[in-house]
């Protein structure tokens, strides 16, 4: 093919060990793009929304995007697909680095894999040679160790996604970490690649894509690498500090949740976990995933101490999620937390807000002493470390800790703790502080989300646009736009990073050139409400819990900071989101929304 | 008031310091004058737009958690109790 | 004359280069078909961009039969595919592996400085690979006698 894709997937039958390689659907790629928004397509055209994600029927499909692999700014993502054993909402995590680029290039848009397999295998790819290989040696081993075993034994060449034994262990929100420290991370898609039995998937491609306009495509990605380097956010900013630069500035406006959100959100010591401390005392290098221009990746190192550590990382939300959210700002032990999440492939936002959320019950008197096995405060970085580690290796407490934060304040009686929408963990940002982004967890297609419709950009940041954080006007109109544009550059295979800099008028003519189509912005902007509106069908027939927010958001105004005495107003920013969307009043799309966008 | 810099702005080109006391100015206009003053041109080039009439299209300031734009601007009145902290535009995630 | 200068440390591992490179020659988006590769190195937190350096005495000019190689108005060593018979026997001479064969390009290529404007050095996202005029090489020099200026001064111990 030449429009950008390969043509090709691979549909691997895990019982039957039976590998198809079958033409791509492109009806489906060109109403649902690629990457997210494909893989969502064949999943709900393929998989009964009420199937449990643990069994065998779920299935789990890595797609890459038109622009995956290509000249394309920040082209190196892919998605992993599956209903997610977390939320029970449709599961579409995003992943960079080298991985998915190396799967097209050995002629694959992506795979689907079916069904369950008895005894551990992975899939072996190299161009045309494709074969299911026994694991049972890699089995148990975590991510590093299981990267550098396949790099041995298939070559230093191949490219690595896997699994670590949290995943095969019933871990819930485990993640598939590619090129060792890339994650397509929340949701727990690492856990279902666990249930199949799949320990990992080794590729090495040397095939070329192409392109349908070639001279025009290339001038669209070099014309938007020139504007991304001129910005000073993905020109200077992010690759100077990487994303924990946001950590004085969400401080500043009252939006860092401190611990578990039940102390505000001003976190008196944020200085010492910031991007500023990390650039200035512990990183290494920058890191940039395949093609990118802003080359936001960190490699840090703890020298000395308890906490000595190195890898990639932290980024803001797990700076965030065990630093501010248990109460500690202590850098190394942040950096050393995240550290191991990557080695143990499990999502270290979820995990930070579980140990904090259990911090909180423990405080609180309602989670024993004896079943955690020492006493976690806030606070307390070495209590932190070992919560984090104990779950990593799923062992004692770890094991509760390992179903997430809800599931764990459930069975102590008290829910009401667990700061997650539909049971994935809210991120770094205080709903009631930011009004759009509270918007934006409670209406997120897959849990408690903050890179489904980034309202932290014109709400904190000012880019696109100033929209004054503490006010409801004008959110959920924008919140609405920028959920269909994410979803649309989730599914081109390109880094939602790029927006900071680019919108939908690069993202579009990129798209046009590559898969050599005439629409217009505003037409393919539409697959992106088109996307968004399919997941939303999943989840309604899934039986999703409706769209909300924790209550503490809701009841309990923030005591300190510029947004003293706020709660977050959802219902009055429902109604209005719901009529921006088309829906009606019960957040359910209408048949005409569902004939406009062709998805009855 | 106190005056907090965050990111580049802490570098030597601009501030060249975590933070500073400043006391005597009554807005916010007045503060980027008597900052560029102390630190120069390239501190003045970040701080106002070309024409002096707003902030720049790089900077982000906020007092007390607020950001100027959405109280009086160049404008807003500071005492002696404000804090005014000063970052560049960036982003993350 | 100018000539490409690679700066590790500033190479961020993201393979811009190829990426341009491979297009910009072949029409085809292909990593492994660029002038260009890039090495990581996790362990040592290194990677490095390796291209043909354009040598004073190329090997693989003096061994071509065909006299299919030359040096071009820019410096650049480069392949005249109108004589290239396809043997390799440069590929094999070359002692630093400048010189590669990709199966689906069914030829030998090797960096040919794009007359003069090279697209890795345009589009490096983190300047890590500059094309640059060789007398400005001392400025390497100069940072070793700065440093001893730093150090003497007390100031950027590191």
């Amino acid at each position: 093919m030449s429009n950008g894709y390969t043509g090709r997937i691979l549909r691997v039958d895990l019982k039957s060990k039976t590998i198809k390689k079958e033409p791509l659907n492109m009806k489906n790629a060109e109403g649902f793009v690629g990457a997210r928004g494909l893989g969502t397509k064949y999943f709900c055209d393929e998989v009964d929304p009420k199937v449990d994600p643990m069994s065998p029927e779920n299935k789990l499909i890595f797609m890459t995007g038109p622009l995956t692999g290509t000249c394309a700014t920040s082209s190196g993502r892919y998605n992993a697909v599956a209903k997610s054993p977390l939320t029970g909402t449709i599961g579409a995590a995003n992943s960079g680095g080298h991985f998915g680029p190396e799967l097209k290039y050995a002629g694959y848009d992506g795979i689907i894999f079916e069904n369950a397999s008895d005894e551990p295998v992975y899939l072996y790819i190299s161009d045309d040679v494709v074969e299911l290989r026994d694991a049972s040696h890699l089995w148990g081993k975590d991510v590093y160790e299981t990267t550098d075993l396949l790099n041995q034994e298939c070559g230093e060449n191949f490219r690595i996604a896997c699994i670590s034994a949290a995943a095969e262990n019933g871990n819930l929100f485990a993640g598939i970490l590619n090129d060792k420290h890339r994650a397509a991370g929340r949701g727990g898609m690492g856990t279902v690649m666990g249930t199949k039995k799949l320990k990992a998937v080794a590729v090495k491609g040397t095939g070329s894509i192409t392109v349908a306009r070639p001279d025009a495509f290339f001038k669209e990605c070099m014309d938007a690498r020139d504007t991304l380097a001129a910005h000073p956010v993905t020109g200077a900013g992010l690759s100077a500090y990487g994303t924990m630069i946001l950590v004085n500035i969400v401080n500043a406006v009252g939006g860092l949740p401190v611990n578990n959100g039940s102390a505000g959100s001003l976190f008196e010591t944020a200085d010492q976990i910031s991007g500023e401390e990390l650039a200035a005392k512990h990183l290494l290098k920058n890191k940039g995933c395949f093609g990118c221009s802003i080359g936001c990746g960190r490699v840090a190192e703890i020298k000395s101490g308890a906490f000595k550590s190195r890898g990639e990382g932290p980024e803001y939300e797990a700076g965030w999620s065990f630093g501010a959210d248990c109460g500690v700002d202590d850098l190394g032990a942040v950096c050393k937390a995240n550290f191991l999440c990557n080695q143990y492939g499990i999502d270290p936002i979820t995990m930070g807000v579980t140990i904090a959320c259990a911090m909180e019950l423990f405080e609180k008197g309602y989670l024993p002493e004896e079943d955690i096995g020492f006493p976690l405060r806030f606070g307390d970085a070495e209590a932190m470390v070992r919560a984090c580690e104990m779950t990593c290796k799923c062992e004692g407490f770890g094991k509760v800790m390992g179903l997430g934060s809800y599931r764990m304040a459930e069975k102590y009686g008290h829910p009401e703790l667990s700061m997650s929408v539909k049971k994935q963990e809210m991120p770094a940002y205080d709903g009631r502080a930011i009004q759009g982004i509270g918007l934006e967890y409670a209406t997120s297609n897959r849990g408690g989300c903050h890179v489904r419709g980034y309202m932290i950009s014109p709400e904190v940041l000012g880019i696109p646009m100033k929209l004054d954080p503490l006010v409801t006007e004008g959110k959920p109109a924008t919140l609405k736009l920028f959920q269909d544009l994410t979803a649309l550059c989730d599914s081109t295979g390109i880094c939602l990073f790029t927006t900071f800099g680019i919108g939908l008028k690069e993202i579009a003519g990129m798209y046009r050139e590559a898969v050599g189509s005439d629409e217009s912005d505003e037409e393919i902007l539409l697959k992106g409400e088109r996307i968004w509106n399919l997941e939303k069908q999943f989840n309604i027939a899934a039986g999703v819990e409706k769209d909300t927010l924790p209550p503490r958001l809701l009841r309990e105004t923030l005591p300190t900071g510029p947004a003293k005495g706020k709660v977050n107003e959802l219902y009055t920013l429902l109604k209005e989101y719901y009529a921006a969307r088309g829906w009606n009043e019960e957040g359910i799309p209408t048949e005409e929304k569902l004939t406009e966008l062709s998805l009855n | 008031m106190k005056v907090k810099f965050f990111a580049y702005i802490r570098d030597k080109e601009y501030a060249g310091c975590k933070e500073t006391i400043t006391q005597d100015c009554e807005d916010l206009r007045q503060l980027g004058e008597q900052l560029s003053r102390q630190y120069g041109e390239r501190f003045r080039k970040l701080y106002f737009s070309p024409d002096g009439t707003d902030f720049g299209e790089e900077i982000i300031v906020l007092v007390n958690g607020r950001r100027a734009e959405f109280l009086d601007g160049l404008d807003t009145r500071l005492t002696k109790e404000d804090t005014v902290l000063l970052f560049p535009v960036v982003a993350g995630g | 004359m100018k000539q490409l200068i690679i700066k590790p440390e500033k190479c961020i591992g993201c393979r811009t280069c190829e990426l341009v490179c491979s297009f910009g020659h072949y029409g085809k988006i292909n990593p492994k078909m660029a002038n260009v590769t890039v090495f990581e190195y996790d362990e040592a937190a290194v990677a490095v961009p390796v291209m043909c350096l354009q040598c004073e005495e190329p090997s693989c000019m003096e061994v071509c039969p065909m006299k299919a190689i030359s040096r071009n108005e820019v410096g650049a060593v480069v392949i005249n595919y109108n004589r290239c018979i396809g043997c390799r026997t440069c590929l094999n001479a070359c002692p630093l592996g400048n010189i590669t064969y990709h199966p689906e390009a069914r030829r030998v290529f090797k960096c040919d400085l794009c007359d003069g404007e090279p697209k890795c050095a345009r589009y490096c996202p983190g300047h890590a690979i500059v094309y640059e005029e060789t007398d400005t090489l001392p400025d390497k020099r100069k940072l070793v006698g700065e440093r001893y200026r730093d150090v003497l001064t007390g100031e950027g111990v590191s």
